[in-house]
């Protein structure tokens, strides 16, 4: 039976990092309401995206959401295709995920298209980013697209 | 929690993403009201906010049957679903992309969607499905010049 | 029905879906990298080796390509032609068989690509078999059909659902 409680622990450990990951984008897309997502960070946390800006601690975390809540006014994060690693006792893991996300940032229409590599640990019951690393791909006015402008500036 | 009972957690979670991903499927290239109102219960309701909203089978079917006379293309990509079995009962969010042509033209469209659901005869089935439609754009203007398309031309 | 398997067959089915589903997020992802050039050495033998050795893709405008060495002269062919490539799979439905060592799964895909240097969008639906062996799930059949491929100042008004295209 130990055997059997090992398997479903690990199902169930999948199961809700996805529901973490799909809780990040949906408060993302509530405006980035920085308490309730800084909220599902480590104390001790890093998220890190790049041109984007590296932020670690719940202090740098939450002005980073507060921030983004003022140049997103509009966003929704399709988080789809990915894939994720635990192993026993199954209080950590690993996924990485594609994010397809149609934005409007300082008054303009965008895409953003990214992959995140993230890094979970169970605090009690609870699933929690321990590190989110966001890799751009593109992040480009609609009109452009990310060939003619992959990478908008944000200022 | 028993064993068994976690993994018929674990089942039935999985269960709810096959039945919502094939309720999606009915409306790509494009709409079969039969198959989409087939996934309802009795008194089903699709709540469409400015759209309408449609009760039982019948008027469900009614409104999707309708929607391929206007809509001779689309595809519809349901996923980030978050479901929450209690029993026999599941509630469920989900995003939703669209990419319709309407009256000759290209849209984007970009939809968040809840649904509760029963398990009826040992089948989920929806007794309510909602939506909240966030931009439904042409095309060559996107969601700032033009969130929402009429899409009853 | 789940009543009629044992909590053990109940449980190695969840296993060989989510085996299944991250299987093909793999494909994606290792797929993506290579298109994008950021593994100079792909369709290399850790992304073939995803696939059965007698394993078949075909769509709707690639045709049939069977075996492992026919599918790394058709990926090779696609990383010469295009310099990105992001493929967002999505909505998986797997099924197991009851043997436990076949399964089906349908998904979609929604991709951004960039090939001659243009901006691409693609969209595609996906039927796929997978196998069982040696206890590891493994790309037996995939069966993609493309339901358009537009450039992206055109949108796809003109060409969805996808007509005969050639390269």
């Amino acid at each position: 039976m130990a055997d059997l409680e090992e398997r479903v622990q690990r199902l169930e450990a999948i199961e809700g990092i996805r529901r973490l990951k799909i809780r990040y984008a949906q408060l993302c897309d509530a405006n980035y309401d920085p308490p309730g997502l800084t909220a599902l960070f480590t104390e001790d946390a890093v998220w890190d995206g790049g041109d984007l800006g590296r932020y670690e601690g719940h202090d740098q975390i939450r002005g980073f959401w507060e921030g983004a809540s003022k140049a997103f006014t509009f966003a929704l994060h399709y988080m789809i295709g990915h894939t994720i690693d635990v192993d026993p006792p199954f209080t950590s893991g690993t996924g990485h995920w594609y994010i397809w996300e149609p934005a409007t940032v300082n008054g303009r229409a965008v895409f953003l298209g990214a992959t995140y590599d993230d890094v979970y640990q169970k605090v009690g019951d609870n699933w929690r980013f321990k590190q989110v690393n966001a890799n751009l791909h593109f992040f480009t006015p609609y009109e452009d697209g990310w060939v003619k402008t992959p990478m908008m500036p944000m200022d | 929690m028993s064993i068994e009972d976690r993994i018929r957690t674990l089942e039935e979670i999985e269960a709810v993403r096959r039945v919502l991903a094939a309720v999606g499927a009915t409306c790509d290239a494009p709409y079969d009201g039969a198959a989409f109102a087939g996934h309802f219960s009795e008194d089903g309701v699709m709540d469409l906010m400015e759209m309408g909203v449609y009760t039982g089978r019948a008027a469900i079917q009614e409104f999707i049957d309708g929607m391929r006379a206007r809509v001779p293309f689309t595809m519809h990509y349901w996923d980030g679903y978050a479901i929450d079995i209690d029993g026999d009962e599941a509630t469920a969010t989900w995003y939703g992309f669209e990419t319709p042509n309407l009256n000759g033209t290209a849209h984007i469209g970009g939809l968040t969607h809840d649904a509760t659901l029963k398990k009826i005869d040992g089948c989920w089935m929806v007794t309510r499905l909602g939506q909240e439609l966030h931009f439904m754009t042409p095309y060559d203007k996107g969601w700032v010049r033009q969130r929402v398309a009429d899409q009853t031309a | 029905m789940p009543s009629e398997r044992t909590v053990e067959q109940r449980l190695q089915r969840l296993e060989d879906i989510a085996a299944v589903r991250q299987l093909k997020h793999t494909y994606a992802k290792l797929m993506d990298a290579g298109l994008c050039h950021e593994n100079a050495a792909w369709p290399d033998d850790r992304f073939l080796a995803l696939f059965a050795d007698d394993a078949i893709w075909e769509s709707n405008v690639h045709g049939r390509h069977e075996g492992r060495e026919a599918l790394r002269a058709l990926f090779a062919g696609w990383a010469a032609r295009l310099t990105f490539a992001k493929h967002h799979t999505i909505a998986p439905s797997i099924d197991i068989a009851p043997s436990g060592v076949e399964a089906t799964g349908h998904w979609y895909t929604w991709e951004t690509i960039t090939a001659d240097g243009r901006p691409i969008w693609l969209a595609a639906t996906y039927d796929d078999d997978f196998v069982k062996r040696d206890g590891r799930w493994l790309i037996k059949h995939v069966r993609s059909h493309i339901q358009f491929r537009s450039p992206y100042h055109q949108g796809w008004a003109a060409e969805a659902p996808l007509p005969q295209m050639g390269e």
